[in-house]
């Protein structure tokens, strides 16, 4: 069958300049500019406010910090941190709002608020915690049932590994808007990932039931999981003003801000020892994993787990210890990153199997390929049996569309010519992402399908639109479901009014769980139409005044009956339109209108154990990077990116295509120049793209290519597919290993990532 | 004197006085137009979310600006066209529907600037290749889609005309412009005469041309009232000519122009302000702006100093000349007196040629190759005699209060040959005179490093040495 391209409908008004994200809102007469007041100090006390310099300002409406509110505490998992903090945890953190009459008025009378500090010391790194015994959680733990055996000629390699954070770098800041109205009823306008989450806290912040407050999200200017969480305290201060002042409040982040007070992805600190057959096959690893939480839990305690769950990312280790814990550390609450805690579970063992070549003197690649995933060798540490496994196949079939072994002589020649000012790297690293929250109750969703009397339908879900083209994927499953073009399907923009209780647009799930749900939903409303569409066909003529003719379909009928090219046929030679035949249900009192709710079945984790089937599936992939570094100056070009992903049967080939080219290089930037680099007192220095550089177009590899392996297995999920958001983030990863393979610094016990021209220079000298 | 602006927005005119004129173009554009497929991104002109097109009063064709460092006082007499109207455009239109169908944009925050940034290109280039494109977008950053969609979309997309935008005719309004409003006094006069006038009865008058520069710290709120002369009003019909044996470079040159007036002459230079800055910069930053800021990291600075420029100073007592060298004293100290103006930079064509024809290079290392602020820059030549070393010259930025000017000659250097000790002693007495300090953008051990290495490889790309050393 030949597939269908059509357009997404928010692509076309992007180009435009047409979206209205919260900030594009036309504001009402009156309304009010809210902007935080940060802590200038890491860890201390406030001793006082001096607003003298902001009082008299023509544009100042008031003032609020902690004694305007009685529950001063909120959290995404636990309500650990204050709305305002009195006890200062980390430099930036939100002390007092200012409401004022112009957006750039409140962000100046911030800065003008005199604050007075009990100043004391903070601690700004993992080791430093580590040290002080400073910590979020107690130490999780992964044993292996069987204890490794000493082995004469294995060999132990041991180490440590730094890998930074990284800012998310969404282009639209934290945004929100809130209209008070009458029945003490809140409007929300947020750009979150979690409508629910940002209803909850926001109830606690003003103390306002659930039921009277709505939240509304149309569009994201990107997420990437930093509106998971984050969201929800810019919106909670924007009801509060807009509660106390009984007006419509906006609270639009400017960017220094939003990088200094957001969460991040959480930097890690392993310390390890993996033990190797003289083969390179992985006897034992013991780890000793450490996140950087920052300064309160937040989603920091999955975060930690998926990282455990992600140590093994492809490979299979029959002994194992993998020890977790979360350092508490003054500085942001570390939260949710595309990934959440896999990529730098999944960086260890690549850099250990870079790590392992260099040692054995083996082509890494070859080291990877004997310790897959494979045959009988299909248990995880957490003792999940990977069913549907293609991980050889797909390395395999790479590692030939790439020519590597010829590819690897050419290097090798390459490298050996000391004429040359150019170092070349190449290496093929994998990714097994596990698919479902690893928080079980998340994994629901629920849809509701309105079906019009012209043959058009709404589809309304909890999944937010953030650029990952979620939308877009519902709405070409919905079409295909009901034979409907797409046109005739209108999304509607995600609301709490008609999706309550929904889970965050998050663990790339958002497809998985909302079409599942619109498929549910739909499912309903077609049985009455099947119904409807047999008694026409009993009364051999296409018209149906009579509702006491209605007849249930019989099941040897109903598989007969089609819906396609906007009509509904099967039964003899009756085809009746789709406008037709929902016209006639509206008019016979039949319900066009359906709700569906959706749960992941049969997934489970023992928290006692450590044992469990966390994931739905995995989404697979690898690729095959290729990196050159100036010898002088240590600055690096990737020149080829070959991707191979098992997406199952991909919803739509070009959204998914983007999703894993922007994850490829949303992780060459984490890996190579994104650096987050605080100063002594706990500032962020670098804190806006003049000094944090994401990758721009220059960046990218000169050959960048997608390919997808064709796989039909994946019945377990919506239209056999998988999810694609965060999987391929960990292929970045490879332009790490590809630059140890050009360093050759396998040798070297500690490791940091990321690769900066200054790291990469450090090891050439 | 006149005490408002005057501009046209999506070929409406808009006059402008008070208070109004002291906020950026996009605050202005998103909140008294609603026009707000102009998005503000980061405001320090470093992501081209706020990208539109703006003509100014001597040039044929619209280019790509940053809005949110555009404040307006800055954009008097200009034309801007942004999304919107852009969108009416046909051309742009099959430009749009290629992003559609190849999905470059996912999110949509960065589309519209992308979209004013192509058009700008598009007026240049009817089929423009990938590397036109990179070239163009380098100063519009996107998060989602990992550019090559972006790539695909714009290298699909090719016209048979340059595409042509519609411009509003009018007449210039041409009388100095004086706006007070409480804390902010802006002026703008329409001669040198005036200028200096100004200047010696307000020496704390901040001078700037197109704010590249300060439009970044009024929008980090590092100051809070201002008083501003700008020179973007004074007459000169050229933004940089060659004038008796010197190129000739006015405050109104930007690094634009001069990239476009080094392409084909002196590549190397061209190829060193390719990647300093973004095309949106380029359009409005000017040299003089770069100079007389005297940050330590200005990337023009090398080469100006390689190129022996000088600088005509202006006041009421007359002009004096000094070597650019020489106007540099401390970390942001100035050889200039509080009633003086710069006029211009003379850039000697002679010394230009021998550049061009002799051994010389410019060197800049940052985090990231393109628009990122150096850790160091080098520019570096080399004179011979009988095939033997004679001189060197290195300047370099980014590790010192200024950028540092060194001349080696034989009495500083004991080998003639070239070769490994020679590279040596250069490097040694380079390392010597250099105190680079550790920032984030990196210590000075790594910066020391890039000095070493930097001068190893002009031996290494001038090919007085065959092997990396």
């Amino acid at each position: 069958m030949k597939k269908k391209i059509f357009a997404d409908e928010f692509s076309s008004s992007h180009t435009q300049g047409k979206t209205i994200y919260v900030d594009d809102i036309a504001p009402v007469v009156g309304e009010v500019h809210l902007y935080p007041v940060l802590s200038t100090i890491a860890k201390g006390k406030v001793a006082d406010f001096d607003l003298t310099q902001v009082e008299t300002d023509p544009n100042f409406i008031n003032f609020f910090s902690a004694k305007d509110i009685k529950d001063n505490a909120w959290g995404p998992m636990i309500a650990d941190q204050p709305f305002f903090a009195n006890k200062i945890q980390y430099y930036g953190e939100i002390i007092g709002l200012i409401a004022a009459k112009t957006p750039a008025s409140s962000r100046q009378l911030a800065k003008k608020v005199k604050v007075e500090y009990q100043e004391a010391k903070p601690i700004l790194s993992i080791q430093e915690a580590i040290k002080k015994k400073s910590f979020l959680c107690d130490t999780i733990s992964f044993i292996s049932p069987k204890k490794y055996k000493n082995n004469i000629d294995d060999v132990g390699i041991v180490g440590e590994f730094h890998i930074g954070g990284q800012e998310h770098f969404y282009l639209e800041t934290q945004a929100a808007r809130v209209t008070y109205s009458e029945g003490n009823h809140l409007k929300i306008e947020s750009s979150t990932q979690h409508p629910t989450e940002v209803q909850h806290i926001c109830s606690k912040m003003t103390n306002i039931p659930y039921s009277q407050i709505t939240v509304e999200v149309n569009k994201l200017g990107g997420g990437f999981g930093g509106k998971e969480s984050q969201a929800s305290h810019i919106a909670a201060l924007c009801a509060l003003a807009s509660v106390k002042l009984q007006k419509t409040c906006r609270l639009i982040l400017d960017r220094d801000e939003d990088f200094q007070i957001t969460g991040k992805r959480h930097p890690f600190y392993h310390k390890y020892k993996i033990i190797v057959s003289p083969a390179g096959q992985i006897r034992h690893l013991k780890v000793d994993m450490y996140s950087d939480g920052g300064a309160y839990l937040d989603l920091s305690l999955p975060i930690l787990q998926r990282g455990m769950f992600h140590v093994d990312n492809c490979y299979y280790i029959p002994h194992y210890e993998i020890n977790g814990r979360i350092a508490k550390t003054n500085k942001v609450s570390n939260t949710a990153f595309r990934g959440f805690g896999g990529p730098q579970g999944a960086a260890l063992i690549e850099m250990l199997m870079e790590r392992i070549g260099q040692h054995l003197e083996l082509d890494p690649y070859q080291v990877r390929q004997i310790n897959l995933y494979q045959k009988n060798k299909l248990t995880t540490p957490y003792g999940q049996k990977i069913k549907h496994n293609f991980l050889p196949e797909i390395f395999s079939d790479l590692a030939k569309k790439s020519a590597y072994q010829s590819q690897r002589k050419k290097i090798k020649k390459l490298n050996s010519d000391p004429t040359s000012e150019w170092l070349y790297g190449m290496s093929m690293t994998g990714t097994k992402f596990g698919i479902s929250f690893t928080a079980k109750f998340l994994n629901q969703g629920n849809a509701l399908i309105n079906i019009l009397p012209d043959g058009t339908m709404q589809a309304s879900t909890g999944a937010i639109e953030m650029g990952q083209g979620v939308s877009h994927k519902i709405r070409k499953i919905l079409s295909d479901y009901w034979g409907l073009t797409p046109e005739r399907i209108f999304m509607l923009k995600t609301n709490t009014e008609k999706n309550a209780n929904t889970s965050a647009t998050a663990a790339s799930s958002g497809t998985d769980i909302n079409a599942s749900a619109a498929l549910i939903a739909s499912e309903k409303i077609k049985n009455r139409l099947m119904d409807l569409y047999y008694s026409v066909s009993l009364l051999r003529k296409k018209e149906l005044m009579d509702e006491s003719k209605l007849k249930k379909c019989p099941k040897d009928k109903v598989k007969k009956i089609k819906f396609a090219n906007n009509t509904v046929q099967g039964l003899g030679k009756l085809v009746i339109s789709f406008q037709e035949l929902t016209s006639m249900a509206y008019m016979n009192r039949v319900s066009l209108c359906d709700y569906g709710h959706y749960k992941t079945e049969k997934i489970w984790f023992d928290d006692k154990t450590k044992r469990g089937n966390p994931f739905l599936y995995y989404s697979t992939g690898a690729v095959n990077t290729v990196v050159k570094i100036n010898k002088f100056t240590g600055e690096i070009k990737v020149q080829e990116a070959k991707i191979l992903m098992d997406l199952g049967r991909p919803v739509d080939e070009k959204i998914d295509r983007g999703q894993i080219m922007g994850a490829y290089i949303q992780a060459q930037g984490w890996v190579t120049t994104e650096e987050l680099i605080h100063r002594p007192d706990g500032f962020l220095a670098t804190h806006s793209p003049t000094t944090y550089k994401i990758p721009n177009i220059q960046d990218i590899p000169r050959k960048f290519s997608v390919d997808f392996f064709p796989n039909e297995t994946n019945t377990a999920n919506v239209a056999k597919s998988k999810a694609v958001g965060e999987p391929p983030f960990l292929l970045g990863t490879s332009v790490y290993t590809a630059i140890m393979d050009a360093l050759h610094c396998g040798k070297k016990n500690e490791l940091s990532l990321p690769f900066t021209g200054e790291n990469i220079l450090d090891h050439l000298s | 004197m006149q005490n408002s602006i005057t501009l046209w927005i999506n070929q409406e005119k808009h006059q402008i006085s008070g208070r109004d004129i002291f906020k950026p173009l996009s605050s202005y554009l998103r909140e008294d137009c609603q026009l707000t497929g102009t998005k503000v991104v980061c405001g320090e002109g470093d992501c081209g979310a706020c990208s539109v097109l703006m003509k100014d009063e001597c040039s044929e064709q619209y280019m790509a600006i940053n809005s949110c460092i555009a404040y307006l006082y800055g954009l008097h007499n200009k034309q801007i066209v942004t999304v919107e109207h852009l969108s009416l455009n046909p051309d742009i239109q099959k430009l749009q529907k290629n992003f559609v169908n190849c999905g470059a944009s996912q999110c949509g925050y960065c589309t519209p600037g992308i979209i004013c940034t192509l058009a700008d290109l598009y007026q240049k280039k009817t089929s423009p290749k990938s590397k036109h494109i990179k070239n163009a977008l380098t100063g519009n950053l996107c998060r989602c889609t990992g550019y090559e969609s972006i790539l695909e979309a714009a290298t699909k997309t090719k016209f048979k005309q340059p595409l042509r935008l519609e411009t509003v005719s009018h007449d210039l309004e041409k009388e100095s412009l004086d706006v007070v409003d409480n804390q902010y006094h802006f002026h703008a006069p329409q001669s040198w005469r005036e200028a200096i006038e100004l200047k010696k009865n307000h020496p704390e008058l901040k001078i700037v041309a197109n704010l590249t520069d300060l439009g970044v710290v009024l929008n980090k709120l590092k100051v809070s009232h201002y008083h501003i002369l700008s020179l973007q009003n004074i007459e000169t019909t050229q933004h940089l000519f060659e004038h008796e044996g010197n190129l000739v470079i006015t405050p109104a040159a930007t690094i634009h122009d001069v990239e476009e007036y080094c392409e084909n002459i002196y590549p190397e230079v061209s190829e060193l302000l390719r990647i300093f800055a973004s095309p949106q910069i380029k359009n409005r930053a000017t040299i003089i702006g770069n100079v007389a800021n005297g940050s330590p990291i200005g990337d023009t600075i090398p080469f100006l100093l390689m190129a022996k420029t000088q600088v005509k100073l202006i006041s009421s007592q007359g002009e004096r000349i000094i070597a650019l060298e020489d106007f540099y004293i401390d970390y942001k100290k100035f050889n200039l007196r509080p009633d003086e103006l710069i006029k211009c930079l003379l850039i000697p064509l002679e010394t230009l040629n021998e550049l061009s024809k002799g051994h010389f290079r410019l060197y800049k290392v940052s985090k990231r190759k393109d628009l990122d602020i150096s850790a160091v820059t080098l520019a570096m030549s080399l004179a011979l005699k009988n095939n033997q070393f004679q001189q060197a010259h290195l300047c370099v930025g980014g590790v010192g209060p200024v950028v540092m000017n060194f001349i080696f000659d034989s009495n500083d250097i004991s080998e003639k040959n070239f070769g490994k000790q020679l590279i040596k002693e250069i490097s040694d007495k380079t390392l010597e005179k250099i105190a680079p300090m550790s920032d984030h953008r990196g210590s000075a051990k790594y910066r020391n490093k890039l000095v070493e290495n930097l001068i190893k490889k002009f031996f290494y790309d001038e090919k007085f040495v065959q092997e990396v050393l």
